[in-house]
């Protein structure tokens, strides 16, 4: 009894295989992440087509366009809606191939799974009849099973039924390569080419027409934000004259200050060194050499004060040039300068000081002016800013819409390319038995999902 | 061939006159052109209006109205591409279509016989609980289990293939 237990247990172990091998496990390739990558990409192209719906829906109701174009863009939006519906349905083709595929390989895993557990339940029945002549009975139901998958053929129809779809999305082409029917693949890639040309189009003529609504507003605008920075950058060159002018003086102030303090202690130092000399030569001597360096501390000093000075002075001069060169409203001080330094020549010999004094008091008449006309700028700049912002909101919109669709668009094209790399993929592997990969065909798909995500989500 | 524009250098009002008038030759010229060509005519209209002046702005109502004409005409001619891809794209939708419905029924056909194994599985294992009560030399009972081990072996049947 116990021999016919161990064959029969042997023969089932054998008989399982067989049955796992001819149910067809791991033949039928899991397609869940193709099903996945086809279906994020086929709910991008939709949108794609519905955003350039978008578009013309936007462009047929835009103010900036007559009423003549709105209501030809109104009919040519219709006829793309019409247009568009083939694609649309070729899509949930798609989808609906992918979905079946999907289903044939889960029920395939599903139905191995229970062929599996079957056999072994059989198992579990000549186990507790060791010794009841089942066995045979238990073969035949696995071979009855084996022979099931046999006659149903599905590994072979899901072979021929990729290569019919291969057929169809790839196209035909003859010996030489050329093309006897065109491919579904290429004529979604054609239209979505079309949808990427028709945003093109449409969204800049859309933002033209509004620049051109708006260029009163951002002309206006333009010109405010023009003359305040012509008026803040003579502000800030005559700022920058007085600071120039006041470092100047400072410096000769203080220079003048130093050298006098050195000469003050020379002095000091000789007068403690003639306390208690009596004799009228040695003192005579020591006066002499008090007022030999007392001139050599002058003499140095008033070089280095005056080298300073003349770089000062050609700097502050520079500076003066530069303003009477930027700003028309300081016309009156180049006048007034120039009669000065033609009276100068004949009269004043402290003309510097006059010269820069008269220089400070028409800046800073002109600053006062400057800052008054600042005021009104901005107080402009207040006012039309609501309008202004408004019409540039509203172009930098188009603008993103323009860009985002495109980018969708890039992305449908090269996502069709990565599932025909994917599904010509599927077709190896059902013949090399290896997994299929669809990577590429994935993070495309993602990609272009991340594009139509609701900003919010981002 | 689109004619370079010197934006900077176009200033006063016969240069921008003169500027104008050489996108309009180049769109006159490109009627047969690709649309990325069309496309650059476009942005090249676009920059116009957006950099001209105001006392010049009977010239900008020009270039919208080139702009609209052009957007008009390449609009038409995209939707009847489209239009001409859709009777290969219906018939490819077909076929489609007869290969999803084909798949289904592969699909449902599984789904079925799972179901079958299944039950068959279920009845397998309410045997085995039977067997187990059963003493050796329970001759009825064996002939009984063996009838019923049988009439699984009849599985494959369940698979017509004109379901």
């Amino acid at each position: 009894m116990k021999t016919t237990y161990r064959t029969a247990r042997k023969s089932l172990a054998l008989l399982l295989v067989i049955a796992l091998l001819f149910s067809g496990c791991g033949e039928i390739p899991d397609i869940s992440k193709f099903a996945e990558a086809s279906s994020g990409m086929t709910t991008a192209i939709r949108k794609g087509v519905a955003q350039t719906d978008e578009v013309l829906e936007a462009a047929s109701t835009e103010p900036a366009f007559d009423s003549e174009t709105q209501g030809k863009l109104k009919k040519q939006r219709a006829d793309f809606q019409a247009a568009l519906k083939p694609t649309l349905n070729t899509l949930d083709k798609i989808d609906g191939y992918l979905d079946a595929l999907q289903a044939i390989a889960q029920a395939h895993k599903k139905s191995a799974e229970q062929s599996a557990a079957l056999v072994s339940a059989v198992g579990g029945v000549v186990k507790a009849a060791s010794g009841l002549i089942i066995p045979a009975a238990a073969t035949n139901i696995i071979t009855a099973i084996t022979t099931l998958y046999r006659k149903l053929e599905l590994e072979k129809d899901f072979k021929q039924r990729v290569n019919m779809v291969s057929e169809i999305m790839e196209g035909k082409k003859d010996a030489t390569g050329a093309v006897i029917q065109e491919g579904v693949i290429d004529l979604l890639k054609l239209n979505v080419k079309a949808l990427k040309d028709i945003n093109d189009g449409v969204s800049e003529t859309m933002i033209t027409a509004i620049i051109d609504r708006n260029a009163v507003i951002t002309q206006y605008h333009n010109q405010i934000l023009g003359n305040d920075q012509r008026v803040q950058r003579v502000l800030a060159g005559i700022l920058e004259y007085k600071k120039l002018v006041t470092e100047f003086n400072d410096f000769s102030a203080k220079a003048v200050l130093a050298r006098d303090l050195d000469i003050a202690r020379l002095n000091n130092k000789y007068n403690r060194k003639f306390v208690g000399i009596s004799d009228q030569t040695e003192r005579r001597r020591l006066e002499k050499e008090r007022d030999e360096k007392i001139e050599d501390v002058k003499k140095q000093a008033d070089q280095e004060i005056n080298s300073r000075n003349a770089e000062d002075r050609e700097i502050i001069t520079s500076q003066l040039k530069y303003l009477l060169g930027i700003d028309a409203g300081l016309a009156g001080l180049r006048d007034s300068l120039k009669k000065f330094d033609e009276e100068d020549r004949r009269a004043d010999a402290n003309s510097a000081v006059h010269r820069q004094a008269l220089v400070i008091g028409a800046l800073e008449q002109r600053e006062a002016a400057l800052l008054t006309q600042t005021k009104a700028l901005t107080a402009d700049m207040q006012r039309i800013n609501p309008a202004y912002t408004e019409a540039v909101a509203y172009q930098n919109k188009a603008r993103a819409r323009h860009n985002a669709l495109n980018a969708l668009l890039i992305k449908s094209d090269s996502a069709l390319d990565a599932w025909a790399e994917t599904h010509a993929r599927l077709r190896m592997t059902l013949n090399t038995k290896q997994p299929l990969t669809a990577t590429r065909l994935l993070v495309v798909a993602r990609e272009m999902l991340d594009i139509i995500k609701p900003e919010k989500e981002k | 061939m689109i004619t370079p524009i010197k934006w900077d250098l176009v200033r006063t009002d016969p240069q921008w006159v003169s500027a104008l008038a050489t996108i309009l030759g180049d769109i006159e010229d490109s009627a047969q052109a690709d649309s990325s060509e069309r496309q650059q005519l476009q942005s090249q209209l676009q920059t116009f209006v957006q950099r001209s002046p105001e006392r010049v702005s009977a010239l900008d109502k020009i270039a919208v109205q080139a702009s609209v004409d052009i957007m008009i005409v390449d609009l038409t001619r995209r939707v009847a591409e489209i239009k001409a891809r859709n009777a290969q794209l219906e018939v490819a939708a077909l076929a489609l279509g007869v290969e999803v419905d084909a798949a289904n029924r592969d699909a449902g056909r599984l789904v079925r016989i799972t179901a079958e194994i299944n039950k068959a599985k279920d009845a397998i294992t309410t045997v085995k609980d039977m067997v187990a009560r059963l003493g050796d030399d329970n001759a009825d009972a064996i002939d009984t289990i063996r009838a019923i081990l049988d009439g699984f072996s009849r599985l494959n049947e369940i698979y017509r293939p004109n379901d």
